[in-house]
């Protein structure tokens, strides 16, 4: 008291007040500093790992001289320039999906082959966790939220659960309101002043200078974690090693099986979260995070500047930034529940939105190919390129395999003449039928860990979800370059299928 | 044995699959462009490989395990196979790859079983012919009878199963059909060699497997994954009755090379092998001496 007297030196009233309401006077005092911090912490501070420029000038060089050469090529050797493009393209394709076939192979160990499971920890020795919940136009989604993390097996003195929501948000504000979370002192609700970008990643950063807690999560307002997945985040994080910054969840669908899209959905989400990033895992590379239930040491992510506002997969970003800085992502053996989008149109946006992350992801971290070499080691920096890149890649190059061979063995039009390119025809026809082969068996595998088998043959139907995944590449590419930092906001609520975390 | 003894062994014990995997990958690209005599010392290298690795992976101490590799080698059916005589190791391969994948799934039931048992019977299918009837005979019973309610999920795990060998019989028919290439062709060194009555090879089947007969009957080694091991034994059986009486007679060499790698599965499926090790020694020392009697019989017959 002495100490303050002395420093503002006027006559100092004293009043009591909540924690909360502390926090919400320091927001009102620095909204504007923080704000600036929560877009642009992590651009100033390491600009060369921020998407806010989606190309840099060399790149932009490299990528001019690069089309000129092809278009050059194209005028001068055409079949020639086909054929090696139409080979190269096969080549991607297919090593895109055998990379995928092998992290399955790495991830399908199962309980005979895995580490044991950490032993729990004890109640009293649980430390104070902070939930993110970035909220926008989410109010019918939340009263079965505030459910949901009522619902989570952890002690409430010792949670810190962040409402994210935006300033000119009324809709939600008001929902929020009428629910009295106010007097639950376990509740927080953070008001993001407007700026732009208008992102997920900007909220999360704002309400993360906030986060009092040693660990922190991030959940969607639609998530339906499994109720023992704090303890046993805080149980892996305490007997793992301590570089392990972040832990990722696995995620799956509760209206998996509303129609054919929920499902094939379901089946996506499977092999990427139970075998896919498992399978990063065991090799020790890059592991791009999914978009919710990512827990995280506070003091690692605040160490890394948080997630990068203009990034619109900043939690693919964030897992390959937290390898380049020496820590490790790894999965947690938990599951929470989403809402899958069930209209296609929903679901081309969202995914679209995904492919246009990691593009910029892609493009952000090879602006130092070397750096990212040196950063994430040989293996790492393959695994990046396979698994981030090969991503958009083999999604755009699918349905020119798909033209090329309705045309050469369909309708019998020739683009190869000679041996060489006769040989080249046939390794695209392989990449083509092996790896449609192989996806359509990855899609099948996908929801054997879950014993959801009689998803199974919807596997068989795999190559048409492929073919919009294709349609959403396309479309990232064009916003990429339109509108780059454009967040397409995936509506929740809108399934009949009620929430549950099962 | 010291710990840095045992610490070179765990680092070799590692790196074995690694090598295995390269020998498969080499001889499956390289195969058309090999003499057969290469080709047969290759395939008699993977097997003895895979045998011992399965072995000390089942827990068989090591010396028990490369003694157990040796005589699985010193089989009458996969001997002859090394010396060029017939081309039974190409089967023996393709039993052992199957029995000892279907074994595992039965015991574990995980997703990379699944796909290791899925590429057995795909891998199967390009060694010999009896890789399609195996697949077909197999599946059902690894899936097993689905209880009420069960009925959707057990028809998804068996699409699933299902899905490689399939599309491998799928590739094998347009392979032969449309492109006129037979890839059994080539891993087979020579056609079918001498013939033998149906007794005389039914009886090398029963007689020429005590480790099988163990691992049905002796209580303290009998588990289900053994029993699929002795279940794949007799479906080559079976299957190679079902030929003969239609005209495609197998040799003698070729059901005691099946019947050979089948007992291998079925011993590496043992419980608390260690415990067994000396039974198991003495059944694959038998096995190799009645294979041995049983390959002459048809000449003595005659």
């Amino acid at each position: 008291m002495r100490h303050i007297r002395r420093t503002y030196r006027e006559p100092v009233l004293f009043a009591t007040a909540g924690r909360n309401a502390l926090l919400d006077s320091v927001e009102t005092q620095y909204r504007e500093k923080l704000s600036h911090e929560a877009v642009y912490a992590l651009a100033e501070a390491e600009p060369a790992l921020s998407a806010n420029r989606t190309l840099t000038r060399g790149q932009a060089q490299l990528f001019f001289l690069f089309g000129l050469g092809i278009v050059m090529a194209a005028l001068m050797w055409p079949r020639a320039t086909l054929a090696i493009a139409a080979g190269g393209l096969a080549a991607a394709y297919l090593a895109n999906i055998l990379f995928r076939t092998v992290l399955v192979w790495l991830g399908a160990a199962e309980i005979f082959d895995a580490p044991p499971a950490p032993a729990p920890v004890a109640d009293s020795d649980l430390p104070l966790y902070t939930i993110l919940v970035p909220l926008y136009r989410e109010a019918n989604v939340l009263v079965s939220l505030v459910a949901a993390l009522r619902a989570l097996d952890y002690p409430g003195d010792r949670l810190d659960i962040k409402l994210v929501v935006e300033a000119d948000d009324q809709e939600t504000r008001q929902a929020i309101r009428a629910l009295n979370l106010h007097l639950d002192p376990s509740f927080h609700i953070v008001v993001v002043p407007p700026s732009n970008p208008r992102t997920k990643p900007k909220a999360c950063n704002y309400a993360l200078r906030f986060a009092r807690g040693e660990f922190v999560v991030i959940f969607d307002a639609e998530d339906r974690p499994e109720p023992d997945q704090l303890r046993k985040a805080v149980a892996t994080f305490r007997s793992g090693p301590k570089n392990v910054g972040c832990l990722q969840a696995r995620l799956n669908f509760y209206n998996r099986n509303e129609n054919w899209l929920t499902r094939l959905f379901a089946l996506d989400y499977a092999l990427w979260f139970d075998f896919l990033l498992p399978g990063l895992d065991v090799l020790r590379v890059p592991m791009p995070l999914g978009g919710t239930s990512n827990h995280f040491r506070t003091d690692v992510l605040r160490k890394i500047h948080g997630w990068d506002s203009f990034n619109v997969t900043e939690d693919a970003d964030l897992g390959i930034r937290l390898a380049r800085l020496g820590h490790r992502a790894t999965t947690l053996d938990s599951t929470t529940y989403e809402e899958a989008t069930n209209r296609p149109n929903d679901w081309l946006k969202q995914r679209s939105r995904w492919l246009k992350g990691y593009m910029q992801t892609w493009l952000v971290h090879m602006r130092d190919p070397l750096a990212l070499w040196r950063h994430a080691g040989t293996r790492g920096f393959f695994a990046f390129q396979l698994f981030i890149g090969g991503t958009f890649v083999s999604s755009l190059a699918n349905p020119l395999m798909w033209l090329i061979f309705i045309a050469s063995h369909m309708l019998g039009i020739t683009f190869f003449s000679g041996a060489f390119g006769e040989a080249l025809a046939r390794a695209s026809l392989f990449s083509l039928v092996a790896g449609n082969l192989l996806f359509v068996y990855l899609a099948m595998l996908g929801p054997y860990r879950r014993g959801w088998l009689q998803l199974t043959p919807y596997g068989l139907i795999a190559p048409i979800y492929w073919l919009m995944i294709s349609i959403a590449a396309y479309r990232a590419v064009w916003q990429l370059i339109r509108r780059p930092f454009y967040w397409d906001k995936t509506r929740h609520g809108v399934s009949h299928y009620k929430a549950t975390a099962a | 044995m010291t710990l840095a003894e045992f610490s070179s062994l765990q680092r070799a014990q590692s790196t074995l699959p690694f090598l295995i995997a390269a020998l498969a990958l080499a001889l499956a690209v390289l195969f058309p462009l090999l003499p057969p005599s290469v080709l047969l010392a290759g395939a008699d290298t993977l097997f003895v490989a895979l045998v011992f690795h399965s072995v000390l992976a089942a827990g068989y101490p090591l010396l028990h395990s490369l003694a157990i590799a040796a005589l699985s080698v010193a089989q009458a059916g996969i001997f002859q196979s090394a010396l060029d005589r017939a081309g039974s190791i190409w089967l023996a391969l393709a039993v052992y790859c199957v029995a000892s994948a279907a074994a595992n799934f039965v015991r574990y039931r995980d997703a990379r079983r699944v796909m290791a048992l899925g590429a057995a019977l795909s891998i199967a299918q390009f060694l010999d012919p009896m890789g399609a009837v195996l697949a077909v005979f197999m599946l059902p019973v690894c899936v097993g009878l689905p209880r009420p309610g069960e009925a959707a999920h057990k028809a998804g795990l068996l699409a699933l199963l299902l899905f490689m060998p399939v599309v491998t019989a799928i590739v094998l028919a347009y392979a032969r059909g449309v492109l006129g290439f037979n890839p059994l062709r080539l891993v087979r060194a020579h056609p079918l060699a001498q013939h033998a009555p149906l007794y005389l090879l039914l009886l090398a089947g029963f007689v020429g497997a005590p480790v099988l007969w163990l691992t049905m009957f002796v209580q303290a080694v009998r588990r289900a994954p053994g029993l699929i091991a002795v279940y794949t034994g007799l479906v080559v059986l079976v299957a190679t009755a079902l030929a003969d009486i239609l005209g495609a007679s197998r040799d003698m060499a070729c059901v005691l090379a099946a019947v050979g790698a089948a007992s291998v599965a079925g011993l590496c499926a043992w419980p608390r092998a260690a415990r067994h090790a000396n039974l198991a020694l003495a059944a694959m020392a038998l096995a190799a001496v009645v294979s041995w009697l049983l390959i002459n019989l048809p000449t003595v017959v005659a």
